[in-house]
């Protein structure tokens, strides 16, 4: 045993659409799109990287109001008190969601752009650099032909 | 894209792997003449799961005789596992277009299978064996002219009569997208059943 994991599981199953949560869609990548890039790369000799990101769903933000029982092993001053949440945390209705919300704006804020066919695929080409981002919700494929570091 | 990894960790903290290797369940080889794509650690798995691993291999995925039906043999009675198994094969097409007209074929039992569509499903099972490792490869020393091929049957579906298409992207030499799907109509000629897998070629496109 090297150690022990564990996470914070929201009831999801308790929240009501309309009052804390409203879309909950989030695009994944299609296959083919996979399968286009990773056949340019291989053509032009682009190195391919692969990035995983932390607790993707705890960095997304809520709009929504919503709120949760005291978890247990927290004590709190007083009885009848919960927990107002800022942040996504796993088994929300929305927090793939947010999550995707979460990433895209940070991708386009620099400079890259969405591809008409998947928007899981991000491009941003810069004098003669080009860069490709394929997002798998924490997954995400790094390719372009920049040289590294 | 040193950059962009920056960015991205100071943002989120990101774990960096380095060069890609593995990506939901499928296994990437670089090499000097190209990229290997294959799911062979999700095939042998499906191939444990499914308690074949004893038997013979076979050196196609379906009897080229057989038309699968919605027919009168024992209907199964543990429905769910004929599910996920075809559901495994269905994500395992992602690497595997020969086994796509068989996947397809047996997807549209999913509702009612019996001991003949278990019996195909095991056929295709006994084909994987023969060759797990095999996946797509992409070689670096290729065009990049996108090419397109389309093919549709003529109403070999026999509880509909609707005809099947099949179509097929590549870019250079390197496959990239492809289908087999049953029409949404009834044709009545073989040339209609081909203008419809045209159609539906050209969407993909």
């Amino acid at each position: 045993m090297e150690r022990y994991k564990a996470r914070l599981v929201a009831k999801g199953f308790a929240q009501t659409e309309g009052i804390d949560y409203f879309e909950t869609f989030s695009p994944v990548v299609k296959m083919a799109t996979i399968q286009v890039v990773l056949a340019l790369a291989s053509i032009h000799r682009w190195t391919i990287q692969q990035l995983d990101v932390n607790n993707a769903f705890l960095h997304g933000d809520l709009s929504e109001d919503v709120y949760m029982t005291v978890p247990p092993g927290l004590s709190v001053s007083g009885t009848h008190q919960c927990c107002k949440l800022h942040k996504s945390l796993y088994g929300l209705k929305q927090s793939s969601r947010k999550w995707y919300e979460k990433s895209s704006i940070l991708l386009l804020s620099c400079g890259y752009q969405q591809a008409q066919s998947d928007h899981s695929l991000v491009v941003k080409t810069a004098h003669s650099s080009f860069t490709a981002l394929i997002v798998y919700v924490d997954d995400i494929i790094l390719t372009g032909n920049s040289t590294m570091r | 894209m040193t950059h962009i990894k920056h960015v991205l960790h100071s943002n989120f903290r990101i774990k960096d792997l380095v060069i890609l290797k593995y990506f939901l369940g499928i296994e990437v080889a670089h090499s000097e003449i190209g990229i290997y794509l294959c799911q062979c650690k999700y095939c042998l798995d499906l191939i444990r799961d499914s308690g074949l691993s004893g038997g013979k291999p076979c050196s196609t995925p379906m009897d080229n005789s057989l038309r699968l039906h919605q027919d009168d043999s024992e209907l199964l009675t543990d429905v769910l596992s004929y599910r996920r198994l075809v559901g495994r094969l269905l994500y395992l097409t992602t690497t595997r277009p020969d086994i796509s007209f068989a996947t397809q074929q047996l997807s549209q039992f999913m509702s009612k299978p019996t001991r003949s569509h278990l019996a195909a499903a095991m056929r295709v099972i006994k084909y994987l064996k023969g060759h797990p490792g095999q996946g797509l490869f992409f070689p670096r020393d290729s065009q990049i002219h996108l090419t397109g091929f389309s093919d549709a049957d003529w109403g070999t579906c026999i509880d509909s009569r609707r005809s099947i298409t099949g179509y097929y992207f590549f870019i250079g030499s390197s496959l990239i997208s492809w289908k087999t799907k049953k029409q949404i109509t009834v044709s009545r000629s073989s040339s209609k059943a081909e203008y419809r897998a045209f159609a539906s070629t050209t969407c993909e496109l």
